[in-house]
């Protein structure tokens, strides 16, 4: 039972079936965490509406850790026991998390420019989620970059690892250095300093994310696998390999 | 030892050589990485001659109470402060909405050192601080305005 899952196909057959579902959900959650950020949530006592900004740029933000992290897991697993179906989902993730990180950075902006006055800085917090966005776009173009995709997942996977160590950076560079960024708000020791009448739609947005993700991994994970047979054929119609 | 063993332990060495090398390289930097200075700071890097006159540093704190002053135009002068030592700023420009006293800013800009000698013939450096640019911090607390008054916080 166990390694049926590592078979790609196997997995394909299970998933196949749960793609309408999971996007369903992404889309409800989406729906009903939008309309508690933008329309139910109070306003905050400083930044006003500005706030809003908040249930898109956090959730975002810990969507591209939690990504790479997945990638980085799945391309230690693809490394060590050589299974198709972890280098599949670490390249099937990677674009899909690069989006967020694009989305994390982008709304970031918009929110610095009315509240710090600035569009960006080059403190700790802002230059290492850049790095992070690098990282994703050199595993994207490292793991397309070999005729033989096999080639292309070592190596890329070894640069997956190698970011890893940019996470704790991101993640404690708010509290080692003093940045213009402000100190995290939820994952801290102690109670939350946020309000739960906006906690509530920041983690129904951040569950929707996850559906998102879920939903594009699953249908990244069929073309990706496709992707891979397609380059098997070509190399084998070329001569590369019998 | 199998081959799984051996890759596996290649990675992890390979990981722990990377924080290593990134830690010592962050520690060297830890200058350079941080944002901005505190008052404090700058004070002590003055006088060891770590920072000249017309340096270009970032200066960052609270904006002390009743420091505030409107000039001519868009001048304006108030004092950053760590609640251990202040410095005066002046700026020309547009600042921030979340601009207030009481509120953590960040000052980007030249400081000039004045030398001054007093009675005693004792050297004596007095800071000014020609601000091109104020950012305002905000905190990790988010409330509403009710809740915020109930707290009795100013807003």
């Amino acid at each position: 039972m166990k390694n049926q899952f590592v078979n790609p196909g196997f997995l394909v057959n299970y998933i196949k079936p749960l793609t309408p579902w999971s996007g369903g959900i992404s889309i409800i959650l989406l729906l009903v965490g939008l309309w508690f950020s933008l329309y139910q949530s109070p306003i905050d006592y400083q930044q006003g509406n500005a706030v809003r900004i908040m249930y898109i740029h956090v959730p975002s933000a810990w969507m591209s850790m939690g990504i790479y992290s997945f990638i980085a897991l799945s391309s230690f697993f693809g490394l060590i026991y050589g299974h198709i179906t972890a280098f599949t989902l670490a390249k099937a993730a990677a674009p899909i998390g690069a989006t967020f990180t694009a989305i994390c950075l982008i709304s970031g902006s918009a929110w610095g420019k009315p509240m710090w006055g600035t569009w960006w800085v080059w403190d700790a917090r802002l230059t290492s989620v850049l790095i992070l966005f690098f990282f994703y776009i050199g595993y994207i173009v490292f793991s397309k970059s070999f005729n033989d995709f096999s080639k292309g997942e070592k190596f890329s996977s070894i640069l997956a690892i190698i970011g890893l160590v940019n996470l704790p950076i991101i993640k404690f560079s708010v509290d080692y250095w003093s940045t213009l960024h402000q100190p995290a708000s939820i994952s801290k020791f102690g109670a939350p300093s946020i309000h739960i009448d906006m906690l509530i739609p920041l983690l129904i947005m951040f569950l929707a994310f996850i559906f998102i993700f879920i939903h594009l991994l699953m249908i990244r994970f069929q073309l990706e696998l496709n992707n891979r047979r397609l380059n098997i054929k070509n190399m084998k119609s070329y001569g590369d390999i019998k | 030892m199998n081959k799984r063993q051996k890759k596996i332990i290649t990675i992890f060495s390979l990981v722990a050589v990377l924080c290593f090398s990134l830690f010592l390289i962050l520690y060297a930097l830890r200058d350079n990485v941080i944002f901005f200075y505190s008052p404090s700071e700058v004070k002590i890097k003055v006088s060891n001659d770590e920072i000249t006159n017309g340096s270009l540093i970032r200066l960052g704190g609270l904006v002390l109470e009743n420091s505030f002053q409107r000039g001519e135009g868009k001048n304006v002068s108030f004092i950053i402060t760590d609640l251990k030592s202040e410095i005066n700023i002046s700026y020309s420009g547009i600042l921030p909405d979340l601009f207030r006293e009481g509120q953590g800013v960040i000052a980007e800009g030249n400081i000039e050192i004045i030398k001054l000698k007093n009675k005693n013939n004792v050297l004596k450096k007095q800071l000014k601080f020609y601000a091109s640019n104020v950012l305002a911090k905000h905190d990790e607390n988010y409330m509403p305005p009710e809740v915020s008054e109930a707290l009795g916080l100013e807003y």
